[in-house]
């Protein structure tokens, strides 16, 4: 049976997931769009952003997934700058428009 | 107000043809320059992927219609509030950002909330409805009362329209309670998107449906003939008389596919129109391609809006003429006058022009009458937007709206509109006054013939999906315009419905219902063959002999 985790926006289906930070190299902007999609296929990572103009990534992963593995499947050349644990409610609160 | 865009397309909106844009690779989404240009008299939509070569759709099946709608492209607010998230998106990796982003143009006019993706149907051009042992997708009605919450918090212009869509919605046991939430919301507007099944075969659940608060059903309804409407062509007429019985309005929406339904246009209007106390409007979606598909089979199904409109015209006579064709967008010299009066935002239909289009027709003494027969549109539009210029300038309210009074009749042909109707007082109540009570009246004596041609990844225009204004609204807060959702589900309506549905076998678990949870409608052919409803249904066309 899934675990459902009650949060201020209604249950989830997470508790907490890891936010990882991270520099990478691209060549272009169409390439970093592509590999920001890529990566977003993977199941274990749930919402995220690559950004060319600095290089830099933010993506939120499942705690079960291997962020290391997962990046490194993608990008050629990564470098993780932190990782942390959050609560998922967070990224809700983040995506939400009232509060 | 605005907040700062930073689009590589924003800029090409309502630049002459040929313009750039970006769109996306059909077989690996890579997002690609692109361009859209003239094709000998058709617009086309042309790019190249470094893996997959060349793609060059059709776009808009008219160049001259395409550049006629374009000269009511409007620009938009968008949002003050985008919710870019944790991760910081900005909007720069269009359409994998959302959303909304900060790069999005337009507030939401219409919320989509999915609240089943269980389907008592299996209709083949549909793939969005789960099958035994896949994951079922039914938000709970406290993940459904965020969403709107969230919508409703939408800033400067609050959502006030949502529709519940599926699968099928009314498989739910409590719909009628997820109703009444958008109402305890604040939704003015709520809109059921159905099949219409259960309406027909549940003596009473119309009624349920609009005491708990259904402005409208949006029923899909693709022909008038077995060979167009294997779906619901024999149940339509019961799903009607059950409306008529609670004075519910339907919208009918028909999917449009070449050398399916092409040539049964003017036979739905007919239908539409002999039910017209019940039918409000139909809104016509010429097909969106799902999955992958060959460009000999595109050809041979695609129809765009112009060429949709000119099937109208031939099926009608000629009643209905492309002239009599609007593009969304024209109405914000509407919103735009009202603004400046009011000194407050509003409401808004600020998406691209090449979204889609409608008219009013009327019916007048047996005959049906387009509603720009009688209404000069485009002079009305441009004056408003002129009296809206001269007050930003400084001039007087007061004065500018009794330009407004003093000019408004030369607008309407007295001669040729329906008697019934007292437009230029309904007009000056709506534009100067904000009284809209005459405007249920308006609605209720016409029917609205629309079109929205959503896009697949082929004909993919991010210019388009920066002004979608008909967002989805997803159970983790995120805001995703339609066309975004659809074209890549792999992000968006795939992955969170993965994420925030159960499995089959826990779903079994809880279900309360009496049948199997994904038991399929079956029909019984003769029964309802046999029912007076569909005898007096279908048959001769009565106003486009």
């Amino acid at each position: 049976m899934k675990e459902w985790f009650e949060t201020k926006f209604g249950s989830a289906p997470y508790k907490e997931v890891s936010i990882v930070k991270f520099s990478f190299e691209a060549d272009s902007h169409e390439d970093t769009a592509f590999k920001q999609y890529t990566l977003l296929l993977d199941a274990g990572v749930i919402q995220g952003h690559l950004e060319f103009s600095t290089k830099k990534g933010i993506l939120i992963f499942e705690t079960n997934a291997n962020p290391k593995e997962i990046l490194s499947k993608e990008l050629t050349s990564v470098t993780i700058d932190s990782e942390e644990t959050i609560a998922y409610e967070k990224v809700m609160e983040s995506n939400n428009m009232f509060v | 107000m605005e907040k700062k865009k930073q689009s590589v397309v924003t800029n090409s909106y309502g630049a002459d043809l040929p313009y750039a844009t970006r769109s996306v690779c059909p077989e690996c989404k890579r997002t690609l320059d692109a361009q859209v240009y003239d094709n000998n008299g058709k617009v086309n939509i042309k790019r190249t992927c470094p893996e997959h070569g060349e793609f060059d759709e059709v776009y808009w099946d008219s160049t001259s219609e395409f550049n006629r709608a374009k000269g009511f492209a409007s620009n938009a607010r968008g949002l003050l509030n985008t919710n870019v998230g944790i991760t910081e998106n900005t909007g720069t990796n269009c359409p994998y950002d959302c959303g909304l982003c900060t790069n999005h143009h337009s507030h939401t006019a219409l919320a989509n909330i999915a609240v089943t993706n269980r389907c008592d149907l299996s209709c083949w051009y549909c793939f969005f409805y789960a099958k035994e042992g896949d994951p079922i997708y039914e938000p709970t009605v406290d993940q459904i009362r965020n969403m709107l919450k969230n919508m409703k918090h939408q800033q400067p212009v609050p959502c006030n329209a949502v529709q519940f869509t599926g699968g099928e919605p009314t498989l739910r046991e409590d719909m009628i309670d997820i109703i009444k939430v958008a109402r305890e919301e604040g939704y003015q507007h709520v809109q059921l998107n159905t099949t219409g099944m259960t309406i027909a075969f549940n003596e009473g659940y119309a009624q349920a449906l609009r005491n708990a608060g259904v402005s409208t059903l949006y029923v899909s309804f693709d022909g008038t003939t077995e060979k167009t409407n294997p779906k619901n062509l024999y149940e339509m007429p019961k799903t009607i008389e059950e409306c008529r019985k609670a004075g519910l309005g339907i919208v009918l929406v028909p999917t449009l596919i070449k050398g399916i339904n092409d040539g049964d246009l003017g036979n739905i209007i007919d239908f539409a129109l002999r039910n017209v106390d019940v039918i409000r409007g139909i809104d016509f979606q010429p097909v969106s391609f799902v999955g992958r598909m060959p460009k000999s089979q595109r050809e041979a199904q695609r129809i765009t809006i112009p060429s949709a409109i000119d099937l109208i015209e031939k099926q009608t006579n000629g009643v209905i003429k492309p002239k009599d064709f609007f593009t969304i967008p024209c109405v914000s010299s509407v919103t735009n006058f009202i603004e400046t009066i009011t000194n407050s935002p509003q409401y808004s239909l600020d998406n691209h022009f090449a979204c889609g289009a409608a008219t009013y027709i009327f019916i007048e003494e047996g005959k049906v009458v387009p509603l720009p027969d009688f209404i000069d549109v485009e002079g009305l539009f441009k004056f408003l937007n002129e009296r809206a210029e001269a007050i930003k300038l400084g001039k007087s309210k007061t004065i500018e709206s009794a330009k407004l009074l003093l000019k408004i009749k030369s607008f309407i042909n007295e001669e040729k509109k329906p008697k019934a109707l007292n437009l230029a007082k309904l007009l000056f109540n709506a534009l100067v006054k904000h009284d809209y009570s005459a405007l249920g009246e308006f609605h209720k004596s016409s029917l609205f013939i629309g079109m929205m041609h959503f896009m697949d990844p082929y004909n993919y225009d991010q210019q388009r999906v920066e002004r979608c204004d008909i967002h989805y609204a997803m159970p983790d807060g995120r805001v995703i315009p339609f066309c975004a959702f659809n074209v890549v589900p792999e992000l968006y309506r795939d992955k969170v419905q993965t994420q925030y549905s159960v499995s089959w076998d826990d779903f079994k678990k809880n279900y309360k219902g009496s049948d199997s949870p994904l038991a399929k409608y079956k029909r019984d052919t003769a029964k309802l063959k046999d029912d007076p409803a569909f005898k007096n249904a279908y048959g001769e066309n009565k106003y486009f002999k």
